[in-house]
């Protein structure tokens, strides 16, 4: 494959893997409910974007340097665009408002290659998929797949009121043909679903997808207790991609890195990684996972105090050496040196 | 890892001496490159150049080299002597030959009864050496080289891994060097810089170590005291050292043990040549013949273990043909050295293609001032 390509598209492409961030022009803003916009993403010179499949999501760089993940809604056959749901939330850490206010269609922004952590499963009898809210825009693309592949499945979507309701149309389609339920609890969730009811058989072969708020996905997990743990997948909106940096990226704060071979020091902003700012400074860094489990990025350090966000280095290896993927620094005040 | 290729400004060991006798053109290709090599007969000396006939790229290393020591291209008959110029052009015997019809030289090294050819930028090859391998031809040693080259399809940083690892020893070599034990004794990890190369060192220091009946056989004692490093020499060499002896007896009369050298090219991003050579005192002998020396005792193993490496390497490349998505590799604590490894080999990779991505800006923007001028 690689024998076709001249050197110079190859090392773009190259370049491109190794970031796997790449820009995108909003092609189009467009209403769905009271608060919540769809955005769809194209690429700038109209070229087919890399495949994703349902349930995947994107981290979208807004301008202030923020990153937040967006679950995308469309088509996973679709390969010319990614569209994202957006609800305004009313306590706004940044991203939703910046998104909501700032940006509009032509504006270019940087992505990531999508990821999928919360995919369908290949051999289930039938898909119970639960969405609360927002949360239902991976499962507008999980439902596209699986009415494809004809494949069981019943969404259950829980709002507050017809006019918060993304994608009602749509569902409502589903609805009359018995294959999904839309509750509105008008503000009191125990005038809503009664998730106990719809989750008190569990049988085998089913699989519990679930989506929403915290408390919504607190509920689920209570009600679908006995479900085996094999059997439920769930996405967690406004956290950080991983548990790994489950502080919220504005709890975040900045800190210096510092490179032993050139001595530059350069400033880690709240919401960016090391290898973010090694990246804008020219120093490229080999990454893989982003999440701090494939070791591509092991870095050794000469000072400084690492915070380690990794799952693999143990106790000894951490006195050497910093996954910078995800890694911070507990210091404010004095850099974290790299030996590179 | 997707994005590894392979390190062109390289010193890569091609064969061994003796696979150069006079009289015969070799075709090798080494990193996606294809070149000619032949031991000269006049002095003896090996030389290397693109394997392309510089009129229509007819390969040279299958035309034929004539009694006088020129090279003939089968196809339309032009001759090129040992320094790669064209010497004779049979279809215009008469006209000057133009300057240039000669061949883009290939530096190559013959030392310490190893052959290294030079497959990237001709000058960067002057600023270092091939590194030194004295077990092969040294006088106090036996050495039993692989028969043939191996051939394997997957990339050679798969295989630099491969032997930097020895937790893969069970399951895959199970039955043969698979013992288990030898996976849970911890790893040092020692890097530095030594004659220009960057290299990563293992380091497993074990006492008390109660070898399995093979190492018994090979090293003669029951329990001893263990030094075994595995070393990323250079992305064409990795050293294996076992050192045993009995408790407190490293480096006297009593240690045993052994040198395993691995040489190893990429023919492309996918394939590799291996070649090993294992090297033995040449006094010792193995617990019940002493008929043989250790270092053929040993190589009696190894063409099975290798056979299980390349099975593996083969499998683990195909997997590399699917899109990684969200699919990453899991770090393990002993995969530190490969990680390295890895880093390193990329490191250079991507220096070498910055440079010539300089090289191409610089040449452009002399093309272009030479036209406006």
């Amino acid at each position: 494959m690689a024998a076709v390509m001249s050197t110079d598209q190859r090392r773009e492409d190259l370049e491109i893997l190794a970031k796997k961030k790449f820009n995108v022009r909003i092609q189009s803003i467009s209403y769905l409910a009271e608060d919540i916009l769809a955005f769809e993403f194209v690429d700038p010179d109209g070229a087919n974007l890399l495949p994703f499949t349902a349930g995947a999501h994107i981290d979208v760089h807004l301008p202030s340097g923020a990153i937040r993940q967006y679950s995308l809604c469309n088509d996973p056959t679709e390969t010319h665009r990614y569209v994202v749901a957006v609800l305004r939330e009313v306590k706004s850490r940044g991203g939703s408002a910046a998104l909501h206010d700032e940006v509009r269609p032509g504006t270019e922004l940087t992505i990531s290659q999508p990821r999928n952590h919360f995919a369908l499963s290949k051999s289930a009898s039938r898909h119970v998929l639960l969405a609360g809210g927002i949360g239902v825009t991976p499962m507008m693309s999980m439902v596209a797949e699986l009415t494809r592949r004809g494949e069981p499945f019943h969404l259950y979507y829980c709002t507050r009121s017809p006019i918060r309701t993304a994608f009602l149309p749509q569902v409502m389609t589903l609805v009359e043909k018995g294959m999904a339920t839309v509750a509105h609890d008008n503000g009191n969730p125990e005038n809503g679903l009664v998730l106990d009811e719809v989750l008190t058989h569990y049988t085998p072969g089913n699989q519990l997808y679930y989506c929403g708020p915290a408390g919504f996905l607190d509920a689920v997990e209570a009600a679908a207790a006995h479900w085996p743990d094999e059997a439920k997948h769930c996405e967690r909106f406004a956290v950080a991609p991983t548990d790994l940096n489950a502080a919220e990226p504005e709890a975040q704060t900045g800190f210096d890195i510092k490179l032993a071979s050139t001595g530059e020091t350069y400033h880690v902003e709240p919401g960016r990684t090391i290898v973010d700012v090694l990246f804008d400074n020219g120093v490229d860094i080999d990454v893989s996972c982003e999440e701090g489990y494939c070791g591509t990025c092991m870095t050794r350090y000469l000072a400084g105090h690492p915070e380690h966000r990794d799952t693999v280095l143990d106790a000894e290896d951490r006195q050497e050496f910093v996954m910078v993927c995800c890694a911070r620094s507990k210091s404010e005040s004095e850099p974290l040196v790299l030996d590179i | 890892m997707s994005q590894f290729e392979y390190v062109e400004n390289c010193w890569y060991p091609v064969g061994f001496s003796r696979e150069f006798s006079e009289g015969e053109l070799q075709g090798h290709k080494v990193a996606n490159k294809p070149f000619v090599m032949w031991r000269s007969k006049s002095d003896g000396q090996i030389v290397g150049f693109d394997d392309r006939c510089c009129h229509k790229r007819f390969p040279l290393s299958e035309s034929d080299l004539l009694d006088d020591g020129t090279v003939r291209c089968a196809y339309h008959g032009l001759c090129y002597d040992t320094s790669g110029q064209c010497v004779a052009i049979p279809a215009a015997p008469d006209k000057p030959i133009p300057p240039n019809a000669r061949l883009r030289v290939a530096p190559v090294r013959e030392q310490d009864g190893v052959v290294w050819l030079w497959p990237g930028d001709v000058e960067v090859s002057e600023t270092i050496d091939p590194p030194r391998t004295p077990e092969i031809a040294g006088d106090d040693v036996v050495s039993v080289g692989s028969p043939d080259p191996l051939h394997v399809p997957a990339n050679y940083i798969l295989l630099i891994e491969n032997l930097l690892d020895i937790t893969h020893f069970f399951p895959l070599h199970d039955g043969n060097i698979g013992d288990e034990e030898n996976s849970k004794i911890p790893v040092q990890l020692e890097e530095g810089e030594d004659a220009g190369y960057q290299y990563v060192k293992t380091i497993r220091h074990v006492e008390n170590y109660k070898q399995p009946p093979y190492l018994k056989e090979w090293f003669i004692y029951d329990e001893v005291e263990r030094i075994h490093t595995h070393c990323m020499v250079s992305p064409g060499l990795t050293r294996v050292e076992m050192r045993v002896a009995p408790h407190g007896e490293l480096g006297t009369e009593a240690e045993r043990g052994y040198t395993l050298l691995h040489l190893h090219l990429p023919v492309d991003e996918s394939n590799l040549i291996w070649r090993w050579c294992v090297s033995c005192h040449k006094d010792h002998h193995p617990l019940n013949d002493t008929s043989i020396s250790t270092a053929e005792k040993v190589a009696e193993m190894f063409p099975e273990v290798v056979a299980q490496d390349q099975w593996a390497l083969e499998k683990q490349q195909r997997m590399f043909e699917f899109a990684d998505e969200d699919y990453s590799e899991l770090f393990l604590k002993t995969d530190k050295a490969l990680r390295r490894a890895r880093q390193i080999m990329m490191a250079m990779q991507r220096k070498e293609r910055a440079a010539a991505e300089e090289q191409r800006t610089t040449r452009r923007s002399a093309a272009r001032n030479a036209a406006s001028a």
